[in-house]
């Protein structure tokens, strides 16, 4: 959730990754947002997103189905759903800035990319938040294409050793890469990890 | 977590969803090691388990801070929220947390997927401490910092955690100042740590922090988060 901007990839994979984040700011505009919060949902689904949650109860694929999220909705909480393409990030953004709800809204994304989106609906970006990378003991890590995929859940659910099974299976042609996205995408908690992102990293990961 | 030995039929599913890789094949049956597992609760979440042999297990302090930063479930008291941070440049165009002239910074220690002793963290905090920052209070691992010295509770050093976040803000001009702090006391760690900088939009420049760091070759990712300006009231 908070660290979607340490997606890692090549600018063609991450240019079809957009995160949108709507929430109110608790106790300063989080009284009454419930109905605000279901507006979004609606404007959100409503743009075929390939993930969609909550911060505080789950994902479509957590929870096993969009309707689900909807249900588990409440007052001062985070929605949020992930998008293939800028197309869809500047519809998603006219429907919320039309919808004037008052809630906050970020974007995780390419940095150009969500600019350029926001030029065209008329948003001025306010603040911004950057990843410097990786620091430490970095030879603990796996290969690229595992950090790639790990990278997409940003509570660290998604674990390097179930990214290494579902390729193994996709290889050995068990698994179909969209089946193994979407089982990738059930222990992200709250919804941001992108499934079909995911299908294709598997995929290069398998041949 | 815990495994109810009794039940479990060794078919081995839930052990590539751990992750922490606790979880261990023992003979016919799969146990958790207790010292590597962070109670993140995927394990049981996931429900892949064909007779339903995961259990969580009663947490007392010190054992209970590593389902405090590790499952996302949890509703931190400090911020009212689930995870780990705050609400960092997410609700920054209604809170003006981050003001124009700081650049906000936050640490994660362990991030991404190897997890972290809390020990790997205080090495930051101290270092952090000694510099003089202002741990943000809002984050919910703050009010375990000692404000002076950095140090954590004893008890909690050797605690795993999945990841747990350090968040303050410095002055946009001590900005390369303090990441070389990090830098340094950062290649002490046995472990990794996701760095991150928050700033506001510039009147003049829309990024001013960018360009100090593009100045100074500081790399950084081309994707980023950016908050969009939708909150009322707007802070200007």
């Amino acid at each position: 959730m908070t660290h979607t901007l340490h997606r890692q990839g090549s600018l063609e994979s991450l240019g079809q990754d957009f995160v949108v984040f709507a929430m109110p700011s608790s106790g300063l505009t989080s009284a009454g947002s419930k109905p605000k919060l279901d507006k979004v949902f609606e404007i959100l689904a409503r743009h075929n997103p390939v993930n969609i949650g909550d911060s505080k109860g789950g994902s479509r694929f957590s929870l096993g189905g969009a309707d689900k999220v909807k249900e588990i909705i409440v007052e001062n909480e985070l929605v949020h759903g992930v998008f293939r393409s800028r197309e869809q990030l500047i519809a998603v953004l006219k429907d919320l800035k039309e919808a004037d709800l008052g809630l906050c809204v970020t974007v995780s994304g390419l940095m150009h990319n969500v600019e350029e989106c926001c030029d065209q609906v008329g948003l001025t970006p306010h603040t911004i938040v950057n990843s410097l990378g990786i620091w430490g003991k970095t030879e603990l890590l796996p290969d690229k294409k595992v950090q790639e995929v790990a990278t997409m859940c940003g509570h660290g659910l998604v674990s390097f050793n179930l990214i290494l099974a579902l390729a193994g299976q996709v290889k050995r042609k068990e698994l179909s890469p969209e089946k193994a996205g979407e089982l990738l995408a059930k222990p992200c908690i709250c919804g941001v990890f992108n499934p079909v992102r995911a299908a294709e990293l598997i995929q290069e990961f398998a041949d | 977590m815990k495994i109810d030995q009794e039940k479990c039929v060794g078919c081995g599913s839930c052990l590539p969803y751990c992750p922490a890789n606790a979880i261990k094949m023992a003979e016919a049956t799969a146990c958790i090691e207790l010292d590597e597992c962070v109670e993140c609760g995927v394990c049981r979440r996931v429900a892949v388990c064909p007779v339903d042999a995961i259990e969580q297990q009663p947490l007392e302090w010190p054992r209970a801070v590593r389902a405090i930063y590790s499952d996302p479930l949890n509703i931190h008291k400090e911020t009212g929220l689930a995870g780990r941070g705050t609400e960092e440049i997410k609700t920054n165009d209604v809170t003006g947390r981050f003001k124009r002239g700081f650049v906000g910074i936050a640490l994660e220690i362990g991030r991404p997927g190897i997890g972290a002793r809390l020990r790997e963290l205080e090495k930051l905090s101290m270092a952090l401490a000694r510099y003089g920052v202002e741990f943000e209070p809002k984050n919910p691992l703050t009010n375990l910092i000692n404000p002076v010295t950095g140090e954590l509770p004893p008890e909690i050093r050797d605690e795993k955690v999945l990841s747990a976040i350090i968040e303050f803000a410095v002055p946009e001009s001590e900005l390369l100042a303090v990441l070389e702090v990090v830098r340094k006391t950062g290649a002490t760690l046995e472990t990794v740590f996701s760095v991150d900088v928050a700033c506001r939009a510039g009147l003049e420049v829309r990024w001013p922090m960018l360009a100090t760091l593009r100045e100074a070759k500081t790399y950084f990712r081309p994707n980023a988060k950016i908050n969009v300006g939708l909150g009322r009231p707007l802070v200007e």
